[in-house]
């Protein structure tokens, strides 16, 4: 999807990283093997964060195992095998990439709606596997989806209205099938995932949409996109609120696995600084 | 009952002075006040009640039994110094019943809005993670009266929920540290397809 939501690397500790990069590669090779060989290619950090977040929420044990990739198969790496989380984050991953590929073709124009309209029968095949492993993904998330381009066609203004409905998206994909008080802090540290990567994605696109006319729950603020960066620093603020709330629910969860928690703590507290902080001054090449 | 030496994270044979560390570090962090306005504030609740329950057992296993730390529970509730208008209201966030008490904010006339109406409104919009919201309702607030303590307080709590451990990222410029960050964010791309 976006891919905002990542680690700072160079703060974790090696055996996190192995675990972080063998969650990567789970995912990889087990929506190959079990929903399409497409979510390979589209795979994003994201939903290795959502991976991470069901395997510390259902407390699920897992395992790793040393193995070559068919993608790069001259190094061996340890690779996570496959487990209820990561075919369930993949599946989640195969429907959300389906509905957001519908949506983007009502948002484009001329050739590249053609192309993307070409795409669509492969994503689609994506989506029908996905849903015959988990029948009600794709209630869970077109609904916050219709409602979103509901409220986009009628131009909103609230940026938190809008993103209330990509926050609830998350949580439902991460809430499901988890119980009791766990479930309440799914659904918050859901929340205010979905949140985060609704601004943080509306904060990169405001110059693109404002040049092609889009639609963009920031524009009403920004209008005058010369003095962007002083005044992102509302965006930066809300965005960071966002992430505290993210943790302080996440810290209720008992986590026992101390690498599984120190990573998510590491991707709250820094990697979303480091990535929120590239997009609102816009300095790509910096790192 | 779960192993108290468990609850607090430490091994059974750490000193008293790691203990009470260990101890305080939980009790920072779970404390009533992190969670003021938070929907899970009970779940927080819990997990401090365990974690002083935890302390309690293990200060009376060590049988040194001097120093109890005392933790003075804060009451979060929304009753000082209201007007009648928005006792109902109060009641109602009090009680968890956030959509109830948001539609009778939204019946309140715009003229009579006042320093406390912004207030109630930012704590509802809080408990829904609109925090962009919540915050400019919380400083509208303050400005209208800043004299007033919980006001104040609210806005604060926003504030202060950042773990201060990771306040001094330096974000700013691309140093050495950047550089390998990336080369690592790099590496990591190229090896996990």
């Amino acid at each position: 999807m976006f891919g905002y939501i990542k680690p700072n690397m160079g703060e974790l500790k090696v055996r996190e990283m192995e675990l972080y990069k063998s969650v990567y590669c789970g995912i990889c090779v087990t929506g190959g093997k079990t929903v399409s060989r497409l979510t390979r290619f589209l795979l994003s950090y994201d939903f290795v964060f959502m991976a991470l977040l069901r395997l510390s929420l259902t407390g699920e044990e897992y395992f790793l195992r040393t193995g070559r990739c068919t993608y790069n198969p001259l190094r061996k790496k340890r690779i996570m095998n496959s487990n209820e989380a990561l075919s369930y984050t993949s599946a989640a991953f195969a429907v959300l990439t389906y509905y957001k590929a519908l949506d983007d073709i009502n948002d484009s124009k001329g050739i590249a709606k053609l192309m993307k309209y070409l795409a669509l029968p492969f994503f689609k095949r994506m989506k029908r596997k996905a849903e015959k492993l988990y029948i009600d993904l794709p209630g869970i998330i077109s609904e916050p989806l219709m409602k979103l381009s509901e409220l986009e066609k009628q131009n909103e203004e609230s940026i938190d209205a809008v993103a209330d409905c990509f926050g609830r998206l998350m949580a439902g994909i991460l809430e499901k099938d988890i119980s009791g008080a766990k479930n309440r802090i799914a659904k918050s540290c859901g929340y205010h995932m979905g949140r985060y990567i609704y601004i943080l994605d509306a904060c990169d696109d405001l110059d693109d949409d404002i040049e092609s006319n889009n639609y963009n729950p920031l524009k009403k603020l920004y209008k005058d996109k010369n003095k962007l960066s002083e005044d992102f620093i509302l965006m930066d603020t809300t965005l960071t609120d966002s992430m505290n709330a993210f943790m302080l629910s996440y810290s209720l969860c008992e986590e026992e696995n101390i690498d599984i928690y120190n990573i998510i703590e590491n991707i709250a507290f820094q990697g979303t600084k480091i990535v929120q902080y590239k997009v609102l001054n816009k300095k790509e090449d910096c790192q | 009952m779960t192993d108290p030496y468990k609850v607090l994270g430490v091994s059974p044979n750490v000193t008293d002075e790691e203990l009470k560390k260990a101890y305080r570090d939980l009790a920072k962090k779970y404390h009533p006040d992190a969670y003021t306005n938070n929907p899970l504030a009970d779940l927080a609740q819990d997990k401090m009640k365990q974690i002083n329950e935890a302390y309690d057992t293990v200060q009376k296993m060590r049988a040194n039994g001097s120093s109890s730390y005392s933790n003075n529970n804060s009451s979060n509730g929304y009753s000082s110094n209201t007007t009648p208008q928005y006792a109902r209201i109060r009641e109602l966030i009090n009680s968890s019943r956030f959509t109830e008490a948001d539609i009778l904010l939204e019946n309140v006339p715009l003229t009579e809005r006042g320093a406390e109406w912004c207030f109630l409104k930012g704590a509802v919009q809080l408990q829904k993670g609109w925090m962009f919201e919540a915050r400019k309702n919380f400083e509208q607030a303050s400005r209208m009266d800043p004299n007033n303590g919980e006001y104040k307080a609210a806005l604060n709590n926003l504030n202060n929920t950042t773990n201060p451990n990771y306040n001094s990222i330096n974000t700013q410029q691309c140093n050495a540290c950047d550089l390998c960050a990336g080369l690592a964010c790099a590496d990591c791309l190229c090896n996990c397809c």
